[in-house]
């Protein structure tokens, strides 16, 4: 990829904070006095929230960023759109390199709490605020408003009160007013939080003909791989790096020889039958890793995710570890290695060759 | 199960006026004449769509909300007459999970603050706290503002705060929410060691459907105020009248061998079908229907493994949760 | 019931203890509050200076302006909290959505109520004790302990009536939905009456007749007029001054603690009827809290 062909173009960019941590012994007076007169505490620790970060987006993609919580999305985002400068690196988004000129080119959807919302009002006069906020002429304003309400499917809620609405509607609204504004880059942070099955569904159909027939380019961040299932990359980010980049198959390439076996088998056997499971599993040459779980409800089962070398006889020999054993097996199935699997994968690829500092 | 439930609810009604305009308004039912019996020490989930009722039906049972129209008995209190008692003997985790959290007070000292408003006996206060920090990976937190860890964190936080005291019913509205993949799995676990350790009865909504499929006895599935059908997955795949069907793929698998290999599969009990495809020697595959297929799985692998048949993967294919929730939903139109 | 009550206690105690944590982790606060209380008794100060020559009469409120204004301050700084902040809480309790989570609790109604108020009793009354040390260590005022125990029964009627008064505006916020800053009785009572009758730095007496009889309504007239007789140096305990002292036949202090009492006995009760009413119908409605 050229970087011309870029529209985000972020280049070694590192963000520390200066977080302060106060000692659980001062309380009462004590620490009354010793906060009114030391004016600064100077015990604060460091965090690096995001460390010597690079990548591009090219323009009209869905970008996906994955990550544990507390690994920097956050971060990144608020510099991507200009609401935080960057200690060190560089970034052009749209061609701009300016904080000001930034900060119009993306809009920024965060399902965080419900800021900014007005609650006396309206969902529909809650939209013409914001745009009207924005420097949208009316008449156009009400054009868009129209059109964001019919494709959020919500044309028959538009006269209720904030106050009415259930939290995924209110969510809805959030998401309503970041496509208000025309802009070319999309940022969704977490868009699917409380949204229901079939919402979410129709989000990602909206987010994805955003990108194809409007050329808006699309960042998303979710814990949920679902919502990341449109995105043709995905950025994996921990501890404030990028571990690895790439669209899925890419990032599962590493783990080209592996597949993933899912099976659910009765557990009728006293004593620590996890440990058990994994131990005489792991025993196995075609093993290469075992997650144990507790199954379903109250079935009495173990859930057992196996990761298995592709090539042998995989799933005889684990088929007939268990028939040795005589626990019955009670659904199987062979499914490609979820996002959780590869982050971990690559988390592991990363703090075990000491990459990380 | 013989024991008297938790909560028994006989037709409530909860009706909201919604404002059309300034004069004129329209009655909703958001939960509208609603059955349901909560055994205890299950763990119940409210699946449905946005608005469909769930949190008022919830706000109900917790004593928050009162109902407009029939009975309810929570923990045998009366929900009109005792929403008192009811209410100091609940526990709710709200999908906000910085409601009740003072980012002024360190992530201790908050739940030092809502022990004592919960009544935690003094002397078991301390240890409580340093459990619960200790088991939801919170202890090296302890002393942190909680505007200074990330949202999952004090997402475990409020899920902290609900637990200090082990009241007999524990309501969770969205508790992975915003969680991420290691947090979420956690909390899960965290639920379920709960549910059975203490047999705290756990009502909990998700949006995450394997979610209740994962953790819950039964779940009731709502939509526009009604429970559409109650009872635990098991039940309700069998009353979606499919077989639950399996694909076993296999190596090579020669005439003789096949031949024998379904005479031997078809004679197991409650198989309904079985039939063998593959032209192609390396494309073997064998399709297993049966009801409920769990039982007969093994025996089926048992069978092909004993005729030295190699079985390259295995795919049982019964209707998930998420299936018979867009059935239940989308069918309501037309029952 | 004895349980029941330790318990209640108990939760007032954490609560004024997370309040006051809070309180004091914001330091220019602490100081901002410290020179408020400084500035304001200066300006007393100030105008005694300007009151010393003149030849206004405070008739039976003794001879020193200071320690007439500040006992002013005094019962200002008490109803600002009392009666000025409830509402105002009771707002940040159902903004912040933790209405829900307090009635989840062996608490009853009135404890979260209580207790969130401590932030402004912290914040309010040391004020009072702050004011009367400045008053009369910086600013010569003295004040008259001879009628100790009755001043200190006026503190606690007036510390009553305006938390009733308090708790009748707050129950406003459910009652009658307003969900603004503002809601009427506080804004009737005390921007409007108490500004108007009350009078920190004047006496009642110099107001026309009609604004007098308003003054009347309110509590602060008769505690204000009670404590300036009875600590206020040279202060008069026989000569009326109050249209209410005018149209009973007791003896000035008197006719104050039988308002008082009166008013204390009618706006308390009312208060907690109205405040647990209030709640009742936002459990009816759903509207405990801003969150669904």
């Amino acid at each position: 990829m050229t970087p011309q062909s870029a529209i985000i173009d972020v280049s070694h960019v590192s963000k520390t904070y200066r977080g302060v941590s106060i000692d659980r012994k001062e309380s009462g007076i004590g620490l009354w006095i010793k906060s009114a007169f030391r004016l600064t505490s100077n015990r604060a620790r460091t965090v690096r929230a995001l460390d010597d970060v690079s990548f591009q987006i090219e323009a009209g993609e869905i970008f996906g960023i994955y990550g544990a919580n507390g690994a920097g999305k956050t971060t990144l985002i608020k510099i991507l759109s200009g609401l935080l400068l960057p200690e060190s690196g560089s970034e052009r988004v749209n061609g701009c390199t300016g904080i000001d000129e930034i900060k119009d080119q993306i809009s920024y959807i965060s399902t965080n709490g419900w800021m900014g919302l007005e609650w006396q009002l309206t969902v529909y006069e809650n939209l013409m605020l914001y745009g009207h906020i924005f420097g949208i002429p009316t008449s156009e304003l009400r054009r868009r408003c129209d059109s964001v309400l019919g494709l959020f499917g919500m044309v028959a809620g538009k006269d209720k009160h904030i106050s009415e609405l259930s939290a995924g509607m209110r969510q809805k609204v959030t998401l309503m007013r970041g496509f208000l504004l025309d802009r070319p880059i999309l940022y969704l942070d977490e868009p699917t939080v409380s949204l229901d099955v079939q919402s979410s569904a129709a989000l990602r159909q909206i987010l994805v003909d955003a990108a194809r027939r409007d050329g808006k380019t699309v960042i998303v961040t979710s814990h949920n791989p679902v919502d990341l299932s449109i995105c043709r990359r995905i950025m994996l980010l921990y501890a404030g790096h990028v571990i690895a980049l790439g669209c899925e198959a890419e990032l599962a390439s590493p783990l080209q020889g592996i597949k993933a076996l899912r099976l659910t088998c009765a557990n009728h056997q006293s004593g620590d039958g996890a440990a058990d499971l994994v131990g005489g599993l792991l025993q196995l040459d075609v093993v290469r890793d075992v997650q144990v779980s507790e199954g379903n409800g109250r079935e009495n089962t173990w859930r057992v995710d196996l990761l298995v070398h592709r090539d042998g006889h995989a799933a005889s020999e684990i088929i007939d570890w268990f028939i040795a054993r005589d626990m019955p097996i009670v659904r199987m199935r062979s499914a490609p290695l979820t996002l959780q699997e590869l982050y971990a994968y690559h988390v592991d690829r990363t703090t075990v060759s000491g990459g990380l500092a | 199960m013989a024991v008297e439930p938790v909560i028994a609810l006989q037709q409530l009604v909860k009706t909201f006026q919604i404002r059309d305009s300034l004069f004129r308004s329209h009655p909703l039912n958001a939960v509208d004449n609603v059955d349901l019996d909560v055994h205890t020490g299950e763990v119940l989930g409210l699946l449905g769509r946005n608005g469909a009722g769930k949190t008022t039906l919830i706000k109900m049972m917790a004593g928050l909300l009162r109902p407009d129209g029939g009975t309810g008995r929570v923990l045998g209190y009366d929900v009109y007459r005792d929403h008192k008692k009811i209410r100091a003997s609940v526990s709710l985790v709200a999908p906000t999970a910085d409601v009740g959290t003072d980012n002024n007070l360190t992530v201790r000292q908050n739940l030092e603050f809502w022990a004592v408003v919960y009544d935690l006996d003094r002397q078991l206060r301390d240890q409580r706290i340093d459990e619960l920090l200790t088991f939801l990976n919170l202890k090296s937190y302890e002393d942190h503002w909680p505007i200074s860890i990330s949202a999952g964190m004090r997402q475990r936080l409020a899920i902290a705060r609900s637990l200090l005291v082990h009241n007999p019913i524990l309501f969770l509205d969205e508790p992975t929410v915003k969680l991420d993949a290691a947090g979420a799995h956690a909390v899960r676990e965290f639920i379920r060691k709960i549910n059975r350790e203490f047999g705290i009865t756990i009502i909990l909504t998700t949006h995450f459907i394997f979610e209740a499929e994962r953790l819950c006895d039964r779940v009731a599935i709502m939509d526009e105020g009604k429970i559409m059908s109650c009872d635990s997955v098991a039940n309700l795949r069998r009353h979606l009248q499919r077989y639950d069907s399996s694909v076993i793929q296999c190596g090579e698998v020669p005439e003789s061998l096949r031949r024998e290999a379904i005479r031997h599969l078809g004679a197991l009990p409650q198989v309904a079908s079985c039939s063998f495809q593959g032209e192609r020697a390396e494309a073997a595959q064998f399709e297993i229907s049966a009801d409920p297929l769990e039982s007969v799985l093994f025996d089926a692998l048992k069978t092909l493994r004993a005729h030295d048949i190699d079985i390259h993967a295995v795919d049982t294919n019964q209707p998930s949760l998420e299936d018979i929730f867009l059935d239940t939903v989308n069918s309501k139109g037309a029952s | 019931m004895m349980q029941q009550l330790r318990r209640e206690w108990a939760s007032l105690m954490v609560f004024s203890k997370r309040e006051y944590i809070i309180w004091s982790s914001y330091r220019v606060n602490a100081w901002m509050w410290f020179l408020d209380v400084l500035f304001n008794t200066t300006i007393v100060f100030m105008l005694s200076l300007l009151t010393r020559d003149s030849t206004l009469d405070f008739a039976p409120y003794g001879n020193n302006y200071v320690t007439f204004v500040v006992l002013g301050f005094c019962v200002h700084y008490i109803s600002w909290t009392n009666l000025g902040d409830p509402f105002r809480r009771v707002a940040r309790i159902y903004w912040g959505g933790t209405m829900d989570l307090y009635l989840l609790s062996p608490l009853s109604y009135l404890t979260p109520f209580m207790g969130i108020m401590f932030r402004s009793v912290i914040d309010d009354y040391p004020r009072v004790i702050l004011s009367l040390l400045f008053g009369g260590i910086f600013f010569g005022a003295a004040y008259s302990v001879n009628q100790l125990p009755l001043g200190l029964l006026f503190l606690a009627l007036i510390l009553l009536s305006t938390l009733g008064i308090g708790m009748i505006s707050a129950s406003s916020f459910y009652l009658l939905n307003f969900k603004q800053n503002t809601e009427p009785v506080r804004f009737l009572l005390q921007d409007v009456i108490v500004a108007l009758a009350a009078g920190i730095y004047y006496p009642i007496t110099v107001l026309p007749e009609s604004l007098q009889i308003l003054g009347g309504f309110i509590p602060h007239t008769y505690a204000l007029d009670a404590l300036r007789r009875l600590i206020v140096p040279g202060g008069d305990f026989t000569t009326k001054a109050l249209p209410l002292q005018h149209w009973l036949p007791f003896a000035p202090i008197t006719t104050d603690i039988v308002a008082l009492t009166a008013m204390t006995l009618v706006v308390l009760p009312l208060g907690v009827w109205m405040y647990v009413s209030g709640i009742e119908k936002a459990r009816r409605k759903g509207t405990l809290t801003r969150w669904q």
